[in-house]
């Protein structure tokens, strides 16, 4: 199992020279002048020569690609040119937002998502297995942002009992910094005021971003573990007299979660993508807003940086999946 | 067990209800803004987003008084030019502090200055291109040492609060660094303004409170606090507003008003600012070249109509300084809509079987998509085919800048620099200014628009300048090196308690702080 891991991040890192390779090129054919968006259109041209010639923008394309690579290698991202810090600064303080907006739709996933499965598989043709299907079909075909709105407008205008944008209500200033996750760092510095009201916040741009991907689990539970129910081991555990509890859970369900897993490990990818979407519309300090605004300046170094930690990210829960393809199914070995 | 769990789920829902509804407490004013802060650095930036916090903590010499056109004392109480226009000395208020207690005199100036000049970035060029030196005459005067003069519009350039906001001596000195401080002042504001800066969240709010050693004192209504909550998506901004939890709204899009108009405590603001919206022709080459074809097409935009891509909340622009500011005279003559002129000048230059014309528009702007839209439909009744591309930003300056891919008609918005005609005209419109060295879009050069700006830049006298300025829109008129759409309104939505507040066109993008309070 070592060995694998081990290999599997060797690959990793030629996966991501290649995916930031393909990007540096990419974003450099991208129409722009980033000196002079920097240096603002009403910049006169000696100081846009000056900022480009400090941020190495005057150099070969190959030079500025070799410098990016090397920096990176030594754990420097570059500088961004529209918040004009060290990217790293930037998705220190922006990353953690995501993360922790992902992780919570992600929990909501999986809370919701695979018992709702269960539930439609065990209970066939049920009342309940209707409404989790038309459920599922509306959440996934409606668009993520859309459902933003409709979730704000809903229980932030007319029940008033949520809020609809932002981290932390206004009156509070966030607590003390050590993962930059505003609930986990309260909890950890004891802060009760600021954990409920993160956990609050996090309601509405968590459900929305979950949705659609509730949706895609649920259903593949169901239906995997309505094959699995009717496989010949599953007769034979009922046959034997087991409560029906245990044959689902202790038997079934099991086996039934393995095409569900590789199913979650996508949607980390698809969360992440629709988060883009959803900072937007919740306001919420996240890198997908970060990446949209990068992008708009033609912000080379920073679209590297959001590039590399989504790969990292991706690359990341693939792998994490597949060890636990291991750990369930005992056939699989590394 | 299921009632139990519905209980738990209410009180739950109970608990939420108390802390998502917060409306604003009165003494503070919370602002819903849609720009970004990227640093707040008075040497560096150079956007529409540090307006507000610009106004609520730094200061300037002098301001420019919408009403009167004037500009009025600010940190400076009051100044002498001199005869040729070669020195402008200064005589400082006293007794003012910055936020770190350090003292506010003619040396803090200079320091500010000559901080912003040796970095040399952004909005530096407003002090660099005009001024030669700056010497501390005493504590309490500072003399200017102008390079080129007499440059009429000087006190109106150090009105702007792009690279003229003062900062603490002591600040700068003390975190210069390797860096002249633009790691510092990214993140801090030090400045002798009403409000001081005690938290900034980025990416979500700054947090303002009021200065208690401030120079104009704390008598009379204000507020105490002072919240800029960066709110992305307008729709939710305005949400926000109709609830009670922000007290201004600023930037909500002029279609978006629908939702706010006739609801209960919202006032609605639409005004129009300095930032005017145009069509730039190519007058390099093509069909653009000839001047009777940018007749034509000046002949064939139907103005009246245009303005319904600003839902109506606006008038067509007439000449081509906005209103409000020193020069604009609705009595000058203007282009209207009226195609059958438009169809015979082409046919006189040429083209009376129709030609096809390429019009940019860029992302950010939408406005330059419906007008274009609007236009490609009237064009095609006199046989002109508008191709119509959208551009980002950065592919709009990319294609501008260069003559080999100027488009033939690219829509733009021009804001000014500084409350003066000269930071309209002058940028836009003299031959020296063609990119990458100005925002001449349509590389117009008329010797003679060229020789009037120059001499209206050195005019003193306000009557034979204004003279100038209007003889300048005539010629500009005749040459027709763009269509003159309108000035851009912006909309500054506000709950009904809010006094105090008023819009400034030239600085639209801030607010009065000192000046509002809550009823």
């Amino acid at each position: 199992m070592a060995r694998y891991i081990v290999k599997r991040l060797a690959l990793l890192t030629i996966t991501l020279l290649g995916v930031l390779t393909l990007t540096f090129f990419v974003s450099h054919v991208v129409p722009g002048d980033p000196a002079r968006l920097a240096a603002g259109v009403r910049a006169k041209p000696e100081q846009v020569e000056a900022l480009r010639t400090r941020l190495g923008l005057d150099r070969p394309l190959w030079q500025q690609y070799g410098r990016y690579i090397a920096g990176v290698v030594r754990g420097d991202l570059g500088e961004s040119i529209r918040t004009r810090r060290p990217v790293s600064a930037d998705l220190a303080e922006y990353f953690p937002a995501t993360v922790e907006l992902t992780v919570f739709a992600m929990i909501l996933c999986l809370l919701v998502g695979i018992p709702l499965g269960i539930l439609s598989a065990v209970k066939r043709e049920s009342v309940i297995d209707h409404v989790s299907r038309v459920a599922s079909t509306a959440a996934v075909s409606m668009p993520t942002f859309w459902l933003g709105l409709l979730l704000q407008l809903l229980f932030f205008r007319w029940l008033q009992i949520l809020p609809a944008t932002g981290r932390l209500g206004f009156y509070l200033s966030p607590p003390t910094r050590m993962t930059g996750l505003y609930a986990l760092d309260s909890l950890l510095s004891g802060n009760w005021t600021a954990l409920g009201d993160s956990l609050v916040h996090l309601i509405l741009p968590g459900a929305a971003l979950a949705a659609s991907s509730i949706a895609v689990i649920t259903r593949m539970t169901r239906s995997s573990l309505l094959e699995i129910l009717s496989l010949d081991y599953v007769r034979t555990a009922r046959s034997k007299g087991l409560a029906e509890k245990a044959v689902i859970l202790k038997h079934a369900l099991r086996n039934a979660l393995l095409p569900s897993l590789t199913v979650i490990g996508l949607q980390v990818g698809v969360l992440l993508a629709g988060a883009v979407l959803i900072e937007v519309v919740f306001s919420w300090p996240g890198i997908g807003l970060y990446a949209v605004q990068s992008i708009t300046f033609v912000d080379f170094q920073a679209i590297l940086g959001v590039t590399l930690i989504t790969a990292i990210v991706y690359s990341g829960a693939n792998l994490i999946v597949d060890v636990l393809y291991g750990v369930i199914d005992p056939r699989i070995h590394y | 067990m299921r009632i139990r769990f519905a209980c738990c789920l209410l009180a739950l829902l109970g608990v939420l209800a108390v802390s998502a509804i917060a409306s604003t407490p009165a003494d503070t004013l919370v602002v819903g803004v849609v720009e970004e802060v990227t640093t707040m650095d008075p040497a560096i930036d150079y956007t529409f987003g540090s307006g507000p916090f610009f106004r609520a903590a730094y200061e300037r010499l002098v301001t420019f008084n919408t009403t009167s056109g004037k500009i009025e004392p600010q940190l400076a109480l009051s100044w002498d030019v001199s005869d040729d226009g070669q020195f402008y000395t200064f005589h400082l208020r006293k007794g003012v502090t910055f936020h770190d207690g350090a003292a506010f005199n003619a040396a803090a100036v200079k320091t500010a200055y000559d901080r912003v000049m040796t970095i040399n970035e952004g909005p530096a060029w407003m002090l660099t291109s005009y001024v030669a030196s700056i010497d501390v005459l005493d504590d309490t005067t500072i003399r200017f040492t102008m390079k080129t003069y007499p440059f009429v519009p000087f006190l109106r350039v150090l009105s702007s609060y792009w690279g003229m906001c003062i900062a603490s001596p002591t600040a700068i000195t003390q975190n210069a660094g390797d860096d002249m401080g633009k790691a510092f002042f990214r993140n801090h504001i030090v400045g002798t303004g009403p409000y001081k800066l005690v938290e900034w969240v980025e990416g979500q709010q700054m947090v303002f409170e009021r200065f208690d050693g401030y120079w104009g004192g704390w008598t009379g209504d204000h507020v105490k606090r002072i919240v800029l909550r960066k709110i992305l998506d307008t729709t939710t901004m305005a949400l926000l507003l109709e609830s009670g939890d922000l007290d201004i709204a600023y930037g909500i899009p002029l279609d978006e008003l629908t939702s706010l108009n006739g609801k209960p405590g919202v006032v609605v603001g639409v005004h129009d600012t300095f930032t005017t919206n145009m069509i730039a022709m190519n007058t390099t080459k093509g069909p653009l070249a000839d001047v009777r074809v940018r007749r034509a097409l000046s002949y064939s935009f139907d103005y009246a109509s245009a303005m319904e891509v600003f839902a109506g909340y606006t008038t067509p622009l007439i000449g081509q300084i906005p209103g409000g500011m020193p020069g604009h005279d609705d009595s000058l003559p203007h282009y209207v809509f009226d195609l059958d002129v438009a169809k015979q000048l082409l046919a006189e230059a040429g083209y009376a079987n129709g030609l096809t014309l390429e019009y940019t528009w860029v992302t950010e702007e939408p406005e330059g998509r419906r007008v274009g839209v609007l236009w490609q439909d009237t064009l095609r009744k006199i046989g002109v085919d508008l191709k119509v591309t959208e551009v980002t930003v950065a592919g709009h300056w990319d294609r501008v800048s260069n003559i080999a891919t100027m488009p033939d008609l690219a829509n733009y918005r021009w804001g000014i620099d500084y409350p003066d005609p000269s930071s309209v005209l002058v940028p836009l419109y003299h031959g020296d200014n063609a990119p990458p060295a100005g925002y001449n879009l349509s590389r117009f050069a008329d010797p003679r628009v060229n020789a009037v700006l120059d001499a209206s830049g050195k005019e003193p006298d306000e009557t034979k300048r204004l003279q100038l300025l209007a003889e300048a829109q005539s010629l500009l008129l005749t040459g027709a090196s763009n269509i003159w759409i309108t000035a851009v309104p912006v909309t500054v939505c506000m709950r009904s308690n809010v006094q105090g507040y008023v819009f400034e066109p030239a600085a639209f993008s801030s607010f009065n702080f000192y000046d509002i309070y809550k009823k």
